[in-house]
């Protein structure tokens, strides 16, 4: 037990008047009659003995003393606290990532009812209590550093909102434990519509309790754009491929269908329908044509759609350049077939092949290497590579050579069908001779394999991209005269280079909301999506540096550009609350306590008036 | 208690008013009953009523030597006899007759000043008394009009004071029985023990002549305009008591009073004695006629 606002105990002095008054006997008002016959007849039904009286009396003392003092720890807040010193600080920890954007159906965003729920709950709260704001997207702000001012907490609060970034609890809750231990004991009230993560061992969060406060919707039905790509048809003039990913969030009550409409300039787009099972994803490719620059926008209509802010895409088409790739290999050991495909692309002048020996290597300027029968002792970290028919191991690459003669395989077994180094690659009546053996350790993934040896291996190392192709085309039948060989070559090349090319080629690089990137002159112009429609807005900058927090395409004073999308699966699947106690349940904490312990302590101040009416008004005390 | 001031209660608009109702009286009929106060023996007054022939039981004096010298035979005077009656008035002169309500002294003040000029201008005699614990008399029976002053100065100098002794007080009186009584009690009945009331009108009952109660009361006292916490201090007794009192309490106690009204006239109609109860709000003159017109023999020489 404590109280929140000892202070309010001064007011107990007050109880001095009705002590005073009993013992001095308060004098009631004095009224001459003729004669007391008739009152007292009237109380006589009322007449007890001397030691009732005296009993009654103490306890119409009693009850006068209980309506002062009940009062006085209403105000004084009587609270029940879980520390035994009571908290002393409370660290908010707010959501303001995108989910928190969500809206109920009378158009109340999560975020509003956040600020609604933080409201009243620190209006609970001892004046003495210092308070701290940290919201958190992706990363945490402390927004307000802890104090007892409530009023700029709540102007501060005011300020926020939801933004279209991806939230990061874990590290938020870090910076907000942090905070907490400065004065403990401690709460971190983790304001979100998702559960709190898990708490790491931490021998100092004995005092620091964290309560969680769920705002997640009674139910939900969300679906959302989740990956986005725009890529130009290879070997075709204004030809260009939408390559979207919808998912529906898991909590979703059944089976959504929706549709994506769009805009290419200002032609309308082909709308397209799809239906998805509740937390189910769906990739889809929107054929386009239109000429660089255009803007492009896709819009994504779902009836009872909680997010609206990833719902909507909008880019330009990218102007490739093309890419440049270095074949680095001795010239006796160059494969022939694997030369004619890589010449089979560069006519198109998409693809730029530079061929070095490896006395030469490394080379810069480049966007992608291509080893071929070689492997350089010292791997390149910076740079996208394609390895054909590694003869050793080197850097990522664990393989051994099989020898001259090879290993044929008349069949293949495609491990990952959607893989985009395989896209519209026939993995069937491949026949292929395997020229050494690779271990798939690490990032590596088999997208090729027969008779359980990998063939072919694409990854991800060190935010760099790998394709290893154990096999040798030359010894391999008929594959490399089909036309899947310099598909799978292109296509290998293309995805090696993907973020390279889009970033550096065109100035448009897909970007996801939350990230930071370098620009110039000191704002940023934004073209976002409001209402359906085009606006163009101006984000002032005080660095160098600008965290994206808007969804729409933006540039800066040298004409760079990009775009920026919420494009997270995370956010999208918007959480409901749940019976359980899962995300939506609120869990008891003291601030509930404290509601309880006064709702207990009005109901004894009415039982005391009770009483006393009953006393004083129905059964005359005197 | 301090004196009543004349004018509060004698002024001249009041005894304009007095006559006025007189004249009054005199017209009406059912005031006009002869015989209640006129003997139809021939007594010894000095109004002149008859001869007749001397007879051996006859007093000596009373013959006329005159009309023998002419006549030569004794004729006796015959006079005709008036009945002359005694008019108590008995004012209760507690102290619950002036407090907290002045208007109950004062309409006690002026029923007696009332009664007495009836009473002196029919030509009987008048006596006034204060009743408090026991009754005492404040004046000499009077008789005459022109004594009129004497009692209302009586009365204006009349104390009210003590607490009452309904009871003993009454049983205290005892009224003459040479000449028929006409006693009239102004009192607020307000005693000790009320449940004696009864027994204090037994003691009426038995007084020669006819007997009035008036019971003069206040309206707050029949409906008080009070609530919540109070302190109730008796005036006679000086006794306090703490109460809450509500709207029930209050309702409870209208009820109880009304109650001893009607008991009070109850054991007054079993003992013949007249009982009207007088509201101090309501108008003198129309409770005055009220009073006579219940069939006092007082009313009949009016």
């Amino acid at each position: 037990m404590q109280l929140l606002f000892p202070q309010f105990l001064w007011l107990a002095l007050l109880g001095i008047i009705p002590v005073a008054l009993y013992f001095f006997k308060r004098r009631s008002r004095s009224v001459a009659v003729s004669t007391l016959v008739f009152f007292r007849w009237l109380a006589e039904e009322h007449q007890d003995s001397a030691w009732l009286r005296r009993l009654k009396r103490w306890i119409s003392f009693a009850l006068t003393m209980l309506l002062f003092l009940v009062p006085v720890f209403l105000l004084a807040r009587l609270s029940r606290s879980p520390f035994d010193g009571g908290v002393r600080n409370v660290v908010i920890l707010l959501d303001r990532s995108a989910s928190m954007a969500a809206t109920d159906a009378a158009g109340t965003t999560r975020f509003e009812a956040a600020r609604q729920l933080i409201r009243s709950r620190l209006q609970a709260l001892p004046d003495q209590v210092g308070v701290a704001l940290v919201a958190y997207d992706s990363r945490p702000h402390v927004i307000e550093a802890r104090g007892t001012q409530r009023r700029a907490l709540l102007a501060a609060l005011d300020a926020l909102q939801a933004d279209p970034v991806v939230g990061d609890a874990t590290a938020a809750l870090e910076t907000a434990r942090t905070l907490a231990r400065l004065e403990t004991p401690a709460e971190i009230w983790h304001v979100s519509d998702r559960p709190a993560p898990a708490k790491p061992s931490d021998a100092g969060d004995d005092q620091v309790g964290l309560v969680p406060l769920s705002v997640a919707l009674p139910d939900a039905t969300n679906v959302g754009f989740t990956a986005f790509q725009v890529r130009k048809e290879p070997m075709q003039t204004a030809r260009y491929t939408a390559f979207v990913q919808v998912a529906a969030n898991r909590a979703a009550s059944g089976p959504v269908e929706g549709r994506i409409s769009g805009q290419l300039g200002d032609a309308p787009l082909a709308p397209r329908s799809f239906q998805l099972e509740p937390g189910a994803v769906q990739g889809l490719e929107l054929p386009l044509t239109g000429v660089k620059g255009q803007v492009l926008k896709l819009v994504l209509e779902v009836p009872g759609d909680a997010l609206a802010v990833d719902n909507t895409l909008l880019t330009t088409l990218p102007d490739p350049r093309p890419v440049v790739a270095v074949r680095v290999g001795r010239k006796e050991q160059v494969d022939p077939y694997a030369h004619l495909a890589l010449q089979s692309l560069v006519e198109d002048g998409e693809l730029r092949i530079w061929s070095v020996q490896p006395e030469n290597w490394p080379v810069a300027d480049v966007d992608v290497a291509i080893f071929d029968n070689w492997l350089p002792e010292k791997w390149p970290d910076d740079l996208p590579v394609v390895v054909l028919n590694p003869p050793g191991s080197s850097g990522p690459v664990r393989a051994r050579s099989l020898g001259t003669a090879g290993l044929p395989h008349r069949e293949i077994q495609e491990v990952v069908p959607g893989h985009p180094v395989l896209f519209r690659v026939s993995s069937s009546r491949v026949a292929l001779t395997q020229s050494c053996v690779v271990e798939p350790t690490g990032p590596l993934q088999p997208l090729w394999s027969a008779d359980g040896e990998p063939l072919l291996l694409a990854g991800t190392v060190k935010g760099q991209r790998l394709v290893v192709m154990a096999f040798s085309p030359r010894q391999s039948e008929r594959f490399p005269m089909t036309a899947s060989f310099p598909l799978l070559m292109g296509n290998a090349i293309y995805w090696c280079a993907e973020g390279r090319r889009q970033e550096e080629s065109t100035g448009v690089g897909n970007g996801r909301t939350g990230g930071l990137v370098e620009v110039s002159g000191g704002q940023l112009r934004w073209t976002t999506v409001r209402g359906g429609e085009l606006t163009r807005e101006v984000e002032s900058l005080d660095g160098g540096v600008a965290e994206l927090r808007r969804s729409g395409v933006w540039e800066d004073a040298s004409g760079k550009r990009g775009t920026a999308h919420l494009l997270s699966r995370e956010e999208s699947d918007v959480a409901a609350a749940q019976a359980d106690g899962a995300p939506g349940t609120p869990v008891p904490d003291s601030a509930l306590s404290l509601s309880q312990m006064t709702l207990t302590l009005i109901a004894l101040l009415l039982g005391v008036l009770v009483l006393e009416s009953l006393l004083f008004h129905r059964y005359a005390l005197y | 208690m301090d004196a009543m001031s004349e004018e509060e209660f004698f002024d001249a608009g009041f005894l304009d008013k007095l006559r006025a109702m007189f004249l009054r009286l005199r017209k009406r009929k059912q005031l006009r009953r002869r015989g209640i106060q006129r003997s139809p023996s021939a007594g010894l007054t000095r109004e002149f009523k008859d001869y007749r022939h001397y007879v051996r039981q006859d007093d000596y004096r009373s013959i006329d030597w005159r009309l023998y010298a002419r006549l030569e035979r004794m004729f006796v005077r015959l006079y005709e006899e008036v009945q002359e009656f005694h008019v108590h008035v008995i004012v209760d002169a507690s102290a619950s007759m002036a407090q907290p309500f002045g208007e109950k002294r004062r309409n006690a003040l002026r029923l007696a000043v009332a009664l007495s000029y009836l009473g002196l201008v029919s030509g009987h005699r008048v006596s006034l008394y204060a009743m408090r614990d026991r009754i005492t008399g404040l004046l000499p029976a009077q008789k005459g009009q022109g004594n009129i002053q004497r009692m209302v100065e009586a009365l204006r100098n009349l104390e009210f004071d003590g607490a009452t002794r309904l009871r003993q007080g009454l049983a205290s009186f005892r009224p003459g029985r040479q000449r028929y009584g006409v006693i009239f009690v102004l009192s607020d009945l307000i005693g000790q023990n009320p449940d004696l009331v009864d027994d204090a009108v037994r003691n009426m009952g038995g007084w020669p002549g006819e007997s009035h109660l008036i019971h003069i009361f206040h309206p707050w006292e029949q409906s008080p305009e009070l609530e919540g916490e109070v302190e109730l201090v008796d005036v006679e007794t000086g006794e306090g008591r703490k109460m809450w009192l509500t709207r029930q309490d209050l309702q409870r106690y209208t009820d109880s009073f009304n109650a001893y009204l009607r008991v009070a006239e109850r054991a007054c109609l079993s003992r013949q004695v007249d009982y009207l109860a007088w509201r101090t709000d309501g108008p003198f003159d129309e409770f005055f006629l009220e009073l006579l017109g219940r069939g006092s023999v007082l009313a009949g020489k009016a």
